[in-house]
């Protein structure tokens, strides 16, 4: 328990879990419903990348702001052609709404498998400084990017949702959306400004995770499920829960394996959804409301 | 005025015997038999319609009738195949026993993952189950003794029915012939009292409860017999294509399974069948579009759910109650 | 009935767009197929099930290329008995249960004679159905063992050393390094579970103290490596088919276990996009089974034509000279056989095939078939051992031991 590289590994998928709930977070308090096509949103940001500077040469921050812009394309498609015309339509009913972000999981990545190919492409990455030593353990350019990036956009995104207007008015909404409408808060333009800000973060979170083990077009799968998971654990009572709920997420991918060997972490997975999706839905962060 | 898809129509038009589905869906498979022959390539195409349709049908049950949406159905169908390798491999029961076993031991599974689930609905239901779907692939690559681990298992005896084995053609006709039934059969039960009593379980379960049916008993019902069809299915596709592995029936297949009835139709099983064939004809048959075939079909899914939400066949029915009442000069009623 | 049925409906057009945009656009994958260059006649048409999407891409595209420039070579040289050879390709994604309608689809479009470029579960598969469908096929880069053993063995062909003799080879460098245990560090490929079982069950020379297993696609593998740290072996083998994975693999074992020996399979050696891929100075000293030797005329000759083909960067592989190898190897067959339409005789053919001198190994290897002999290599001389530099580069041969070549 005492391998400082097992820890390193821990806390680094921790971090990129926890982008992937701040991620899912945004788009519930925003829009009301669970968006499984956040893991698909970072592999575009991931696989564009590498695509972009493997096949035409183009340098790591101009593709990494094309792959940007592409999957904040697919958020917005996402959230106006497709979420809200179906909840229009069947009004609260969940089940549509899910096998409706089902068909975005599933097509977005069949469009990359069909763009971008389907063998595994290697992260590109951002950091331009080399591995960091301390002590026994080598750290990577892109663990130490990742965990900081990620550090700092829980922080900014914390300050954006306490201190600016947007932010506010994306908490109010959350809150209550019947009650925002009724005080004539622009829903709509709230709905679509936590997509936006959710798919940018999805994506900078599969750009920076891309370089540790590669991205293909279905690694966006596991990746919504890591980070819905990670959401839930962590639960909807602060800004600073996803990351939690991601930290705990990383501990077992990498610990439980070291015990048990094999795939333990999915059995593990299995379990933790088991226990808190049936027992304690709220989370661990749960927001007491002042009465 | 807005109709709900849910609510129990009764089309003056609609047999209650289920019987119209039975011979349209008879004709097509008789139409498809002829069209192979004795291609060999065009019958493996066939095994995995008749094979994405088991599933599609077995997913169809609890969701469309009891409004669940489980997507382990990637694990049903693997337990139905590896208990045919299982059974071949490990045993020297007669092959038979596999669709006896597998279907079982898949519906005990999907009873036992339905109690502990049972709180759960929408996402959180699709997330464990599709937790569950790759836990049950992690299983199968770590108990390499049992399973024969990433290898799978291969080589498997063939079918011995008092002496008769069926050729590969014979297996695929038997199999349509399952499919058929099948649907036939769950289309029976759509339109039988219970099936409506099921379907209004979706929409109004304390009006069912009221009425004294124990609604979680019929959840589980229906989470086993989807579970076991899935498994024939999976049994029949691991027979005919003679080996397994933890690979073979990926979440990709659980995908396809919900959409099929999406694209066939919701309002019917047929609905499932139909969508199998597309799919597949898609997938894996489309000449030009070797690998954007899944990607035709996840755009068509989209731009079905937002245009036809009743999917081929509902279009198809809506044509042609159109075309009647403009032979009949009727006002087209709203 | 959606509400809003003008919006949508001008959604759906869009989207309708896409796809007939996506379908205009298909086919991007299907190019560089070889010509009929000036050879002319009907065309004897070769079937290719190659793996380009699936875990075996990373080698089995490699192959696949040089399978086309063997053929175009061939076209552009006269055809095989002045009649052109013709590639149809299909793709089984090593999965075993694609197999059998990937090879029906290669005999319904007239395949006369099969190349198996993919992995070897899939090419386990393939035997029963090479016999329902009685066309003889070749597998260009498989080594596992079993794949030419009994039962179905009749009409499938493998050219490099197999596993039994990788067994032999690995054990000769266990024992001249003295490792006496051995940690062993595995995806979990059905290609890969099907070699491990060959080779691993040859090898007594040595203790295999732990073996752990990592996902394909896993995105970090530090606890296992933790674990076999643990188990104190002397070295750790990596069997894996390459690609990312081993990449991954060796990143780890470079940073959690540095001054451990590391040996892989064939992989990683052959596979040169991998090589920029590894960090920093992370392959220094890894040691793989190669079989590309300079001293080998042929192997010289193969290189200059596929740097001017590719390009004077690309880095030729034993996969590239395997699939050459196939491709030649089925020109001779047919011109044995006076033509491609008799399966039996063409079987007949392979097997009458001795003495071939290939593109790779040492340059007293041969290649020879028989009725019972249906893997080509005769004897070691295939292999040598290579080691790494601290370029991520392959240095050269091993120092401390080489497979031992008779003449």
């Amino acid at each position: 328990m005492t391998d400082l590289q097992l820890w390193l590994s821990a806390v680094e998928m921790g971090c990129f879990f926890g982008m992937l709930a701040l991620a899912y977070h945004l788009i519930y308090v925003g829009a009301g419903f669970f968006n499984f096509a956040i893991g698909p949103y970072a592999m575009m940001g991931g696989l564009c990348t590498s695509w972009l500077v493997i096949t035409y040469d183009l340098g790591v921050w101009t593709a990494a702001t094309i792959s940007v812009i592409v999957t904040l394309i697919l958020a917005i498609v996402t959230e106006l052609g497709v979420v809200r015309p179906v909840q229009k339509r069947s009004g609260s009913g969940e089940l549509p709404a899910l096998v409706a972000v089902a068909a975005v999981l599933f097509a977005i990545q069949q469009l990359a498998g069909y763009v971008f190919g389907y063998p595994t492409l290697p992260g590109q990455s951002l950091a331009t400084f080399g591995p960091v030593t301390i002590g026994d353990v080598t750290i990577q350019p892109s663990s130490v990017l990742m965990i900081v990036i990620a550090v700092v956009t829980f922080v900014v995104t914390a300050f954006w949702i306490r201190f600016t207007r947007t932010g506010r008015l994306l908490r109010a909404v959350g809150d209550s959306n019947h009650a925002a409408a009724l005080l004539g808060l622009p829903v709509n333009r709230i709905r679509l400004i936590a997509f936006l800000v959710a798919g940018f973060i999805a994506a900078l979170a599969g750009i920076l995770f891309a370089p540790k083990a590669g991205v293909h077009s279905l690694s966006g799968l596991a990746w919504s499920l890591s980070g819905f998971l990670a959401m839930v654990v962590g639960g909807t009572g602060s800004v600073w829960a996803p990351l939690l709920g991601g930290m705990l997420l990383g501990l077992v991918e990498v610990f439980l394996p070291y015990y048990f060997g094999g795939q333990a972490h999915v059995y593990g997975m299995l379990v933790i959804a088991l226990i808190f999706f049936a027992f304690k839905p709220q989370g661990l962060f749960v927001r007491t409301v002042r009465a | 005025m807005t109709v709900k898809t849910s609510t129990v129509q009764l089309r003056r038009s609609e047999p209650r015997s289920g019987l119209g589905g039975l011979i349209l869906g008879a004709i097509a498979a008789l139409l498809i038999l002829l069209w192979v022959g004795s291609n060999g390539y065009k019958q493996t195409l066939v095994m995995s319609a008749v094979t994405y349709a088991l599933i599609a049908l077995g997913m169809y049950v609890p969701y469309l009738m009891a409004g669940s949406l489980s997507m382990a159905y990637s694990a049903y169908a693997g337990i139905g195949g590896y208990a045919v390798g299982l059974i071949s491999t490990k045993t020297g029961l007669p092959m038979v026993v596999a669709w006896i076993i597998g279907p079982i031991v898949a519906a005990v599974l999907a009873v036992v993952l339905g109690l502990v689930t049972s709180r759960l609905s929408g996402f959180f239901l699709a997330a464990v189950t599709l937790l569950f779907g790759m836990a049950f692939t992690a299983f199968l690559i770590d108990a390499e003794s049992i399973t024969g681990g990433s290898g799978g298992l291969g080589n498997l005896r063939p079918l011995n029915l008092l002496g008769w084995t069926p050729t590969p053609y014979q297996m695929m006709v038997i199999s349509v012939i399952i499919v058929c039934l099948t649907a036939f059969l769950l289309d029976r039960m759509r339109l039988s009292p219970w099936g409506v009593i099921v379907r209004t379980m979706r929409d109004a379960p304390r009006a069912v409860e009221a009425a004294g049916v124990r609604v979680p008993v019929l959840n589980l019902v229906a989470l086993a017999i989807g579970a076991a069809i899935a498994a024939v299915g999976g049994a029949l596709f691991t027979y005919t294509a003679g080996s397994i592995t933890p690979e073979t029936f990926t979440l990709n297949v659980v995908f396809l399974a919900i959409f099929m009835p999406l694209i066939g139709g919701s309002g019917t099983p047929w609905g499932a069948v139909a969508g199998a064939v597309i799919a597949v004809e898609l997938t894996l048959n489309f000449p030009a579009l070797e690998t954007s075939g899944t990607l035709l079909l996840a755009l068509g899914v989209l731009i079905i759910l937002l245009v036809a939400p009743h999917g081929v066949i509902g279009y198809a029915d809506k044509l042609r109650t159109r075309l009647w009442a403009s032979l009949r000069k009727e006002p087209h009623g709203g | 009935m959606a509400i809003s049925r003008g919006t949508t409906a001008r959604l759906a057009a869009g989207l309708a767009v896409l796809v007939l945009a996506a379908a205009g656009c298909g086919g991007k994958n299907g190019g560089d197929e070889p010509t009929d260059g000036t050879a002319k006649g009907e065309p004897i048409i070769i079937g290719m099930d190659e793996d380009s999407t699936g875990p075996g891409a990373s080698y089995s595209t490699i192959a696949g290329k040089t399978i086309r420039l063997a053929v175009q070579d061939i076209n552009d040289k006269g055809g095989v008995l002045g009649r052109p050879l013709r590639l149809v390709v299909e793709n089984d994604e090593s999965d075993p249960t694609k197999v059998p309608a990937t090879l029906q689809k290669l005999q319904s479009q007239g395949a006369k004679i099969l190349l198996l470029q993919s992995g070897s579960a899939a090419i386990m598969q393939a035997k029963s159905v090479l016999s329902q469908i009685g066309l003889p096929a070749i597998a260009p880069t498989g080594v596992t063992a079993t794949l030419v053993d009994p039962p179905n063995n009749e009409l499938i062909y493998m050219l490099a050393n197999t596993t039994a003799d990788w067994s032999k080879v690995y054990c000769g460098a266990f024992e001249a390094a003295n490792v006496k245990r051995l940690g062993v560090l595995t995806d979990d490929t059905a290609t890969i579970a099907a070699l491990n079982k060959a080779l691993l069950g040859e090898m007594d020379c040595v203790e295999v103290v732990a073996t752990e297993k990592g996902a394909t696609n896993a995105s970090d593998l530090s606890a296992q490596v933790a674990r076999l740290k643990n188990a104190k072996p002397d070295a750790v083998l990596v069997t894996s088919v390459g690609g990312a994975f081993e990449v991954l693999a060796q990143n780890t074992l470079a940073a959690q276990m540095k001054d451990t020996l590391r040996f892989s399979l064939a992989s990683i050696g052959n596979q040169p996009d991998s090589w920029k891929l590894a960090n920093p100075g992370a392959l220094e000293g890894l040691v793989f089974m190669g079989s590309l030797s300079t001293d080998n005329p042929r192997t010289r000759e193969l290189i200059d034509f596929l740097k001017e083909k590719n390009g004077k960067d690309y880095e030729v592989t034993a996969y590239d000279a395997q699939a050459w190898d196939a491709v030649q190897l089925v020109k001779l067959a047919i011109e044995k056989a006076g033509g491609p339409d008799d399966p039996k005789k063409l079987n007949e053919a392979i097997q009458s095939i001795k003495g071939y001198q290939p593109t790779f190994g040492q340059p007293s290897f041969t290649i020879s078939f028989s009725a019972e002999k249906h893997l080509g290599a005769d004897g070691l001389c295939g292999l040598t051992l290579i080691e790494f530099g601290a370029d991520n580069r392959p240095k050269g041969p091993w120092p401390t031991y080489q497979p031992p070549c008779e003449g």
